[in-house]
C-alpha cells in the first residue's frame, strides 16, 4: 500500500467520530459540577475556622464564662471544646452537663463518653478518643450511630435527626479528641434511659495527586476521594437525669406573605435551644417550602440562615415549620425579632409537571424555567433544565421518584445542579419512555426576596 | 474595548459547533479513540476554566485548538513512558522504505511540523487559520506543510 493511500485512510479514520463524542458538552457540564461542590467543601471548613477565631475572642471577653470555665478544671475542657456554641456553653456554665464517664472497650479499641447534656428536644454526646490512638496526617475519625434503643423496654428510638463532628489530625490536640453528635428529636421523644451502639470509622483521605490518578482513570464519575475503614463498635447505657421543664409562650401570631398564611404558634425554650413553631393552613393556594430567617437579640443580628445554631424542620405534608435556634435558657434576652426576608414557594398546582422530551415542553408552564437541552443516548435522555435564580441559589427541584404517564414508578439516579448568577441548571437522566413524556414532582423552588422583611417579635 | 464576557451557554454552543473539529485534531495526534476524547473533554474543559484569559472573544477557537494541541502533548508524553521505545524506528526515512505504519512517521516528525500538518489536514484549517494557531507567517506554513508531506512521502493537492 503505498503512503497516499495509507494517509488518506489516516484522514479518513479521523472522521469516524466515536459515540462517545455526542457526551462532551454533559461531561464538561459534571465536571464544572464536581469541581463547583470541590470548592464549597473547602469554602465551609475555612467558615469553621474563621467562626473558632470568633468565638474565641468572644470567651476571652466574656468573663462570666472565663470564670466558670476556671472553676470547673475537669470540665473545662469540655467548655473548651464548645465555646462556638451559645447554648451549650450555657448549658456547662449552669452546670446543666452530666458527667457519665463511660467506657467501652471491643477487644483492641477503646472509646470514651465522658459528658451528655439532654433535655427534652436534644442529646448531646461528648465522645472522645483515648490519648493512646495514633492518628495519621490524612485521617479523619467518624462516629456513626448504628442503633438506639430505650434502655427500659428494649424498644427502637425513633424521631430524630443527628449530626456528628469529625476528628482531624490537626484539630485533635485542639480539641481534646472529642467528638460531638447532636441529636434532635423533632418528632420522637428522648428516652430516660438509653441503650446506643455506634460504629467509629476511619476514613483516609487520598493526597491529591492519588485523587488525580482516580479521575483520569474514570473522568465521567463522582468519586470519592477517600475511603473508609472501620475501627470498631462500641456499646453504651445511658441513665439521663430529669429534664428541666421548657419555658413556654404562646405567640398565635398571623402572618400574610405573598397571599399565603403563616402561623406563629408559639415558643418554647430549652436548655439545649429556642423552638419556635410556626404553621402554615391548608387553605393556602401554594405550599411554602422554606422561609429564609434571621434572628436579631438586642438589636445585634445573631443567627441567620440554614448554618451554625440555626436549624429549621418540615413535616412532610409541609403544614407546619420548627426553627430551632440558640437557647435563651439560662439568660434571657430583653428584645428578640424573628425576621422573615424570604421565602420558597410551590404553587399547589405546579406540584407535577409533565415534559415532553421530544417537544422540550413543560406543562403546566413555569415561569423562569425551561427544558434547555436533551441529550438521548441508548434508552435514557438526559434533561437540562435552566431555572431563573437570585444570585448563587441552588437547591434540589425534584423528588428522586418520578412516572410515566400511565403511573409507572421509577428513580431518578440523582439530580446534578450548578448556578452561577442568576442561573441554575439542573441535570437529570430518565429512562426515555415510549411516548416521550414523564411526569415529575417538584420540591424546591426558587428564593423569593420579601421587599420588606416580616418582622416577628418574640417574647 | 470592553471584554465581552464568554458565558456557559454559549462556550457550550461553541463546543457543539467545533467538537469534531477538535477530535479531529487530537486523532492527528493520538490515533487513538479513547485518548482523543479524553483531550477533547480536558481541553474543553480547561478552555472554559481559564477563559477570562481570553482577550478577545473572536479568538475562542484559535485558542481551545491551542490547549487542544498541548493536551495532546501531555498525553503523548505520559504515553511515551509506558512504551517500549524500541518499537520506535529510529530513522523516519528508513520507516518509510521499510513501510511501517504512517501513523508512527508522523508521530516522529519535527514537532513544527508535524502541528502543521495535523492542523491543516486533520482540523482542516486554512493556512492563514493554521498561521493564527501556530502564530507564525503565511509562507512558513506552507513551506513547513510542503516539507512535512515530501517527508511522509504523500503528494496532496492543496
Amino acid at each position: 500500500m503505498d503512503n497516499n493511500k495509507k494517509w488518506d485512510e489516516l484522514i479518513n479514520e479521523s472522521f469516524e467520530y466515536p459515540d462517545n463524542l455526542s457526551g462532551v458538552e454533559l461531561r464538561f457540564n459534571k465536571r464544572l459540577i464536581k469541581e463547583k461542590r470541590k470548592k464549597k467543601t473547602l469554602m465551609s471548613s475555612i467558615t469553621a475556622i474563621a467562626a473558632s477565631i470568633i468565638f474565641i475572642l468572644l470567651v476571652n471577653i466574656n468573663p462570666a464564662f472565663a470564670n466558670a470555665v476556671a472553676e470547673f478544671p475537669v470540665i473545662g475542657k469540655l467548655a473548651e471544646y464548645v465555646k462556638f456554641d451559645k447554648s451549650l456553653s450555657m448549658a456547662i456554665e449552669n452546670e446543666y452537663v452530666q458527667e457519665v464517664n463511660l467506657v467501652d472497650w471491643d477487644g483492641n479499641n477503646k472509646l470514651l463518653l465522658p459528658y451528655v447534656i439532654a433535655d427534652e428536644k436534644k442529646l448531646v454526646l461528648f465522645f472522645q478518643m483515648p490519648e493512646e490512638f495514633e492518628q495519621q496526617s490524612n485521617q479523619w475519625v467518624n462516629i456513626f450511630l448504628k442503633n438506639m434503643k430505650n434502655g427500659d423496654t428494649g424498644e427502637k428510638v425513633e424521631g430524630y435527626g443527628y449530626s456528628t463532628s469529625g476528628l482531624s489530625f490537626e484539630g485533635r490536640k485542639e480539641n481534646y479528641g472529642f467528638i460531638m453528635q447532636n441529636y434532635h428529636f423533632t418528632e420522637g421523644k428522648l428516652p430516660k434511659s438509653i441503650d446506643i451502639e455506634v460504629e467509629v470509622k476511619i476514613e483516609n483521605l487520598l493526597s491529591s495527586e492519588e485523587d488525580k490518578a482516580v479521575q483520569i482513570t474514570e473522568p465521567y464519575d463522582f468519586k470519592s476521594n477517600s475511603y473508609f475503614e472501620t475501627m470498631g463498635t462500641f456499646n453504651f447505657h445511658i441513665e439521663l437525669k430529669n429534664f428541666v421543664e421548657p419555658k413556654i409562650y404562646e405567640i398565635n401570631e398571623k402572618h400574610t406573605i405573598f397571599d399565603q398564611d403563616i402561623i406563629v404558634e408559639d415558643m418554647k425554650v430549652y436548655p439545649t435551644g429556642t423552638e419556635v413553631n410556626i404553621s402554615f393552613p391548608v387553605e393556602n393556594s401554594a405550599i411554602i417550602k422554606g422561609l429564609e430567617l434571621e434572628l436579631v437579640q438586642d438589636d445585634n443580628k445573631i443567627l441567620k440562615g440554614n448554618g451554625n445554631g440555626f436549624s429549621a424542620t418540615y413535616n412532610d405534608e409541609n403544614t407546619w415549620m420548627r426553627v430551632f435556634v440558640e437557647s435563651n435558657y439560662f439568660d434571657t434576652p430583653q428584645k428578640q425579632e424573628l425576621f422573615i426576608k424570604a421565602i420558597r414557594l410551590l404553587d399547589k398546582d405546579e406540584e407535577f409537571i409533565t415534559i415532553d422530551i421530544d417537544n422540550k415542553t413543560i406543562t403546566p408552564n413555569i415561569e423562569g424555567m425551561e427544558l434547555k437541552q436533551v441529550i438521548k443516548k441508548d434508552d435514557n435522555a438526559t434533561l437540562i433544565f435552566s431555572t431563573q435564580i437570585i444570585n448563587d441559589d441552588n437547591f434540589g427541584m425534584f423528588n428522586h421518584e418520578y412516572k410515566d404517564t400511565e403511573g409507572n414508578k421509577y428513580k431518578l439516579d440523582g439530580e446534578g445542579t450548578s448556578s452561577y448568577d442568576s442561573q441554575m441548571e439542573t441535570i437529570i437522566t430518565v429512562k426515555y419512555p415510549q411516548n416521550g413524556k414523564v411526569i415529575l414532582q417538584r420540591t424546591f423552588t426558587p428564593k423569593v426576596l420579601l421587599e420588606e422583611p416580616i418582622r416577628i417579635k418574640l417574647p | 474595548m470592553l471584554n465581552k464576557k464568554i458565558d456557559k451557554e454559549a462556550y457550550i454552543t461553541f463546543i457543539t459547533e467545533n467538537k469534531e473539529m477538535l477530535y479531529r485534531v487530537a486523532f492527528g495526534y493520538l490515533h487513538d479513540e479513547t485518548k482523543s476524547l479524553d483531550a477533547v473533554d480536558e481541553a474543553v474543559y480547561q478552555g472554559y476554566v481559564h477563559r477570562n484569559d481570553l482577550r478577545e472573544p473572536k479568538f475562542l477557537k484559535t485558542w481551545v485548538t491551542r490547549i487542544l494541541i498541548n493536551e495532546c502533548f501531555k498525553i503523548i508524553r505520559n504515553g511515551k513512558r509506558e512504551l517500549n521505545m524500541d518499537v520506535l524506528p529510529e530513522n523516519q526515512q528508513d520507516s518509510v522504505e521499510d513501510s511501517i505504519h504512517i501513523k508512527l512517521v508522523i508521530n516522529n516528525l519535527p514537532e513544527d511540523l508535524r502541528k502543521v500538518i495535523i492542523l491543516r489536514y486533520f482540523g482542516g484549517f486554512t493556512i492563514s487559520e493554521t498561521a493564527e494557531i501556530l502564530g507564525i507567517p503565511d509562507g512558513t506554513v506552507s513551506t513547513r506543510s510542503r516539507k512535512a508531506l515530501e517527508i511522509l512521502r504523500v503528494e496532496v493537492s492543496d
